[in-house]
Formats: C-alpha cells, structure tokens, sequence
C-alpha cells in the first residue's frame, strides 16, 4: 500500500504527540495525584505522630508544652476535620496484655464526631498512630480533608490539558515545518524527475536549505545538466554519424556510378577495340574496291572507245553487210543498255565502296582508344562520324537538318565525345515516334565551342529534366535502358570543362546544348 | 521497699506473713497521710492576691480563671501528679486522681484551651518557679518563713490547709 512521504511525517508527528499528550494527560497526572496523595498522608501521619509524642510526653512527664505546639500546628491547618484521642481503657499500666477496649478521650473541634463513617469515602485522610503513656494508652487519631489535594489535582490536570494543547498546536506547526521542508522539496524532486525522464532536460530543482535535501537538489540539478550536455553530444554525434553516413551513401552511389561508368567505359573500350579491329580489317578489301573501281573504269571507256572505233570504220567502209551477225546479236539498244549499265554498275560499286570507307572512317573516329592527353578534333566531323555510325536508324524517317558553323578544332578526348553525341543522338532518334526532324548547329561563341541538337520528338517533362543527368535515371522499360548514357555524357563533358544544358517543352521535342573550351589546360 | 527485721519471720506461715506486710504498708500510708496532709498556696508577689477564696483557687487551678484582676496571667505552679503533695493536691483541690488530673490537663492541652501547669519534681524547683514568675501560684505542703521571694497565700482566711 503506498502511503504518502507527508502521512508519514504526520503520523509520525501524530504518533508522538499522541504518545506525549497520553503520558501528559492521563500517565503523568497520575503519578503526581499518587504523589500528592502520599505526600499528604506522610504529612498528616507526621503530625499524627507528633501529637502522640507530645501526648506521651504529657502524660509520662507532665510536660504539656509539646503536645500544645502539637496541637497548635493541627488546629491551625484549615484542613484539619477532626483529631481525637482515642483511650484503650482496659489499660491499667501494668504491661498485661488486655484486649483494647477504645473510646474516645477528646475530640478537637469539640462539635464534631470523630466518626470517619460519616465523610465521603476519599474526602478525608485518616490516620491513626497509636501511643503507649504512663498513665494512658491509645491512638491519636487525626482526619484531614483532601479537598486541597482536590484542587491540587484539578490543577494539576487543567495544566496538563493547558500543555497537550500547546503540545498540539506546536506539533502542528512542527509537522507544516516538516512538510514543507522534507515532503514539499521531495515531491518537487520527484515531479521533476518524472519530466526529466519524459525529456525535458530543462527541468532544475530550487535548493533552500543546506542540508541533504539540498545537497539531493543540486546533485538533481547538476545530473540533469550533465545529462543535458550528453545527450547534446550525443545528438551532434549523431548528426555528424548522419552526414558521414550521407557522405558514404553518397559516396556509394557514387563508386556505384563510377563502377558502371567504368564498366560502361571498358564496354565501350572493348566496343572500339573491336570496332578498331573491323574497321581495320574492312578497310583493306575496300581499299581493293576502290583502288580498283577507277582502272576499271578507264579500261571499260577504252574498251567503249575501241567498240566505237569499230563502228565508225564500219561506217566508213561501209562494211555492215559482213559484220551483220556481229550487229544482230550487238542491237544498239542493247550496246547502249549495255554501255548504260556497265556505267551504272561501274557507279554503285563505287558509290559502295565510298560509303563503306565513309563507315570505316566513322567507326575508326568512334573508336579512337587515345583517351590519356587531350587531342584537338573538329566537332563537325565527330558529328559526322556519328550520324553515318547511326544512319540505318534514322534512314527513310527522320530528316537531319545540320548547320555546321565555322568551329575550330578543340582540346578533347574525340573518342568520349562522340560517345556523347552518339547517346544525345540516338535519345532523340528514339524520342521520334514516326516522323521528324533532327537539327544539329555548331557554332563559336567567345572560347566556347557549341554544339545544340534538337528533335522534334515527344519532349521531356519538367521534372525528368531535372532528373535526367542522373546515375540509373531512366524512362525507358525496364531492361531497355541502363540509365546511364546522359549521366556518363554529363561526366564526360564535365571532364572537358565544359557544360551540358537541356531544354524542352513536352509535346514539343528537346533540344541539348553542349559548350565545350577550345583550350583546356594541360594534362600532365 | 521497707525491710523487716524480724527473727524468725522465716518460721511464720505465707498467710500471716502477707497480713502483716498488709498492716505495716497500712500503718506506713496512714503515718504519711498524717505526716503531711496540709497544703499552703504560694504565689510570686506580683499578680496572686494575699488573699483567696477556696472556690476561686479552685477555679484559678482548674484553669477556669486566666487571669489576676490587676491583668498578670495565671501560672499555675504544682508538684507532679506522681509525688505525695501533687497526690494530696490532686484529692484536695481537683477532688480526683492522679491519673484524672493528668486526663484533665491532657484535654486542656489538646483543647489549647488554657495554659497548663508547670509541673516540678521538687519543692524547691517549684518555690524557685514561682518566685521567677510574675503571676505564678503553686502549692505545697509547708514553706519555710525565710523564702522571701514568694508570698503565701491565705485560702479562706487559712494559711494552710
């Protein structure tokens, strides 16, 4: 059962009074009346015995001084009710042993009856002190009131009532002084430590007195501090475990990145070795095409040449009758469709040929593996390299509109660049459903290169514009995209100094402008 | 104890022996009864008149009287209840015994009525006392006409009595 630190001082305080007031009131008066009671019975018995001595005196010497001073010290006290001699008068003096016979020789005050019978039991204290004389034996039998042991007592017990009251009233100023010292300051302490535990570290305790609820205060206060303290430590610790843990994240997502970048990277270096490698092993036999296109046709115009020589001397001759055979199954129709066709023959293969070189040269361009040291390029040629490189994806459906400029060439790792056109590229051939229209503008401006692509696809919302530079951002399906092309352009064209901006309205199509120095610094 | 010679008491019967004891003690009470039986009253010479009337002594020893018309407090001077004069005083005068008279200044006393008598062993203690004390009255057997400090009183015209 829980009982409150304040009953318990009060009932302590309760219990003492109680206690005291117990031994004031009832104990204590008590033992004085007993006192008081005995005291006077002493006294009254004394004087008893005085009267006697003196009545012994009297008798055995004739000597009546003592018993008159006797008498006089009894007759004077007002609580005096009767004293008597009381004569055994079967004594004859001799010593014999008589049975006592009493009868009363003389009664002071004279009217009164020295019969103890007739005062209220406990109004009188009686004694009775026997004497031997001479000439007279007996008792001096003496009755005093106790209605002064009375009054003694009624004052005695108003006193003590007078003092458990005062003893009341202190205790109750004792046990507000207790409270409030002890039980107040305790309860404080305790309330405060309850919202201390429910987290208000504000809390602090008033400490008053000097003593150990004091001492309890200030500990209470300076514990609170101290957990204050800690527990801000604690937070900044925290906070800072927070960042570093930001920072990791960051840094994660960042070897992540760069662990697909570089993936990305020896893909695309493994893509341009190979690339390389075909390249260079179709470049030979179309070198053989070429090389060998233009004596053939040389040869093949003079072959036409001789054809026609014929001709004109069989004119000439007039030789058509002996080479009729020759002509029957040689119609003009056919000689110039044959003519005709060998020419165009002659021209797709050359055509064939020019374009099949014109890819070498874009895969060789794409491909290019010096990526250490900055080498100076043309953008216009890269961009070239690039739309041969893609021309099956776009043919027959989307119109490319370029507007080279004027642009020197720049400071670049050409073979990162075109990896950055071919994926700005290829994004807007894909964002071109069916038909549109690609515009590539290269231009100077100040020491910048800028090169703008803009298609006429579906354009990109605002809040995919912000996102799309971002590692693994993608809107393809899943498994369509890696979500990583523009972030890696994004890094490449950082590496160049340079900036990548993009800029669309949806419905619209999007443009990407990308600036890059002509000068950058150089590489050790 | 009074020795008596005799010879051959010792032959005697217990009886006789006892009947004459009897005689002897008797003879003895009588002769001293007869010796001294006469009293005379003193007095200091201040307080006590010469002269006094039986009835009045009576009354100063009985204590009833206080006081001596010219003012003097009564003293009252005797012999103890126990010798031969305060005896004959205590028949003569208070007309009782020993014992009575001893009973009766017991209740004076315890009364703190009147003033008790002194009582004296000896005759010359009492002559002294009353000569000491203004208004002191004792009585004895005889004075002797030369104790001048003490004037005798005559009771009812008696010198003695």
């Amino acid at each position: 059962m829980r009982i409150k630190l304040k009953t318990k001082i009060w009932l302590t305080v309760f219990t003492i009074v109680l206690l005291f007031s117990f031994f004031t009131l009832f104990y204590f008066p008590a033992q004085q009346e007993k006192y008081l009671l005995a005291n006077y019975s002493n006294e009254v018995e004394n004087l008893a015995k005085t009267v006697a001595l003196g009545v012994r005196i009297a008798n055995n010497d004739e000597n009546y001084e003592g018993i008159k001073e006797a008498m006089r010290f009894v007759t004077d006290d007002h609580r005096l009710k009767f004293v008597s001699i009381l004569e055994d008068t079967s004594y004859n003096g001799t010593g014999k042993q008589n049975p006592k016979k009493y009868a009363v020789f003389k009664t002071i005050p004279d009217s009164v009856e020295a019969d103890t019978l007739k005062y209220p039991p406990g109004s009188i204290i009686v004694k009775s002190v026997p004497f031997t004389a001479k000439t007279i034996s007996g008792a001096i039998l003496l009755a005093f009131s106790t209605a002064d042991i009375n009054k003694s007592k009624m004052k005695i017990r108003i006193t003590s009532l007078i003092v458990s009251g005062a003893v009341f009233f202190i205790s109750i100023l004792i046990g507000f002084w207790l409270s409030r010292h002890i039980s107040i300051p305790v309860l404080a302490l305790r309330d405060a430590a309850h919202r201390v535990g429910e987290g208000d570290l504000t809390q602090r305790v008033k400490s008053h007195s000097s003593d150990e609820i004091g001492e309890l205060s200030k500990a209470f206060n300076k514990m609170v501090e101290d957990l204050g303290q800690a527990t801000q430590e604690l937070n900044k610790a925290n906070f800072n475990l927070a960042h570093t843990n930001k920072t990791l994240y960051d840094t994660v997502d960042n070897l992540k990145a760069t662990q697909q970048q570089l993936i990305q990277a020896e893909k695309m270096a493994s893509l341009g070795e190979l690339t390389a490698g075909i390249a260079h092993e179709i470049n030979n036999p179309i070198n053989f095409v070429s090389a060998n296109i233009q004596p053939l046709k040389d040869d093949m115009a003079d072959i036409l040449k001789i054809v026609a020589d014929y001709e004109k001397i069989i004119k000439e001759k007039k030789l058509e009758k002996e080479f009729e055979e020759v002509r029957q199954s040689n119609q003009e129709a056919v000689q110039k469709m044959t003519i005709q066709e060998i020419h165009d023959l002659l021209k797709g293969i050359e055509e064939g040929a020019r374009r099949t070189s014109e890819i070498v040269r874009g895969l060789r361009n794409f491909s290019r593996m010096d990526q250490n040291v900055f080498k100076k390029a043309n953008m216009n040629d890269s961009l070239e390299s690039t739309l041969t490189l893609l021309h099956s994806t776009y043919k027959n459906r989307i119109t490319v509109v370029k507007d080279y400029g004027n642009i020197p060439d720049i400071d670049c790792f050409p073979g990162q660049l075109n990896q950055v056109f071919m994926n700005i590229l290829s994004n807007a051939i894909q964002a071109i459903p069916q038909e549109g229209r690609i515009f590539i503008k290269t231009w100077l401006q100040g020491n910048m290169v800028k090169i703008s692509m803009k298609d006429t696809g579906t354009g990109i919302t605002e809040d995919v514009q912000n996102k799309i530079f971002d590692p693994f951002f993608t809107t393809k399906e899943v498994g369509k995209g890696t979500g990583l092309g523009l972030s890696i352009s994004y890094g490449i064209v950082e590496k160049h100094n340079g900036k990548i901006e993009v800029f669309s309205t949806p419905g619209k199509g999007a443009e990407f402008i990308i600036s890059i120095p002509i000068q950058q610094p150089l590489r050790g | 104890m009074i020795k008596i010679k005799t010879y051959h008491l010792s032959s005697l019967h217990p009886i006789a022996k006892y009947y004459l004891f009897c005689l002897l003690m008797l003879v003895i009470s009588l002769s001293a009864g007869a010796q001294e039986s006469t009293l005379t009253v003193i007095a200091n010479p201040k307080g006590a008149p010469a002269e006094i009337k039986m009835s009045e002594l009576k009354s100063v020893l009985m204590g009833e009287k206080q006081r001596w018309s010219n003012g003097t407090k009564v003293t009252i001077v005797l012999m103890k209840t126990s010798t031969a004069i305060g005896r004959i005083v205590s028949k003569k005068i208070y007309d009782m015994s020993a014992d009575e008279v001893k009973g009766y200044w017991l209740k004076i006393s315890f009364a703190g009525k009147a003033d008790t008598p002194k009582f004296c062993n000896t005759a010359e203690e009492l002559v002294s006392y009353v000569a000491d004390n203004a208004g002191a009255i004792g009585i004895l057997d005889k004075i002797s006409s030369d104790a001048t400090e003490v004037k005798t009183v005559t009771v009812d015209g008696k010198k003695s009595f």
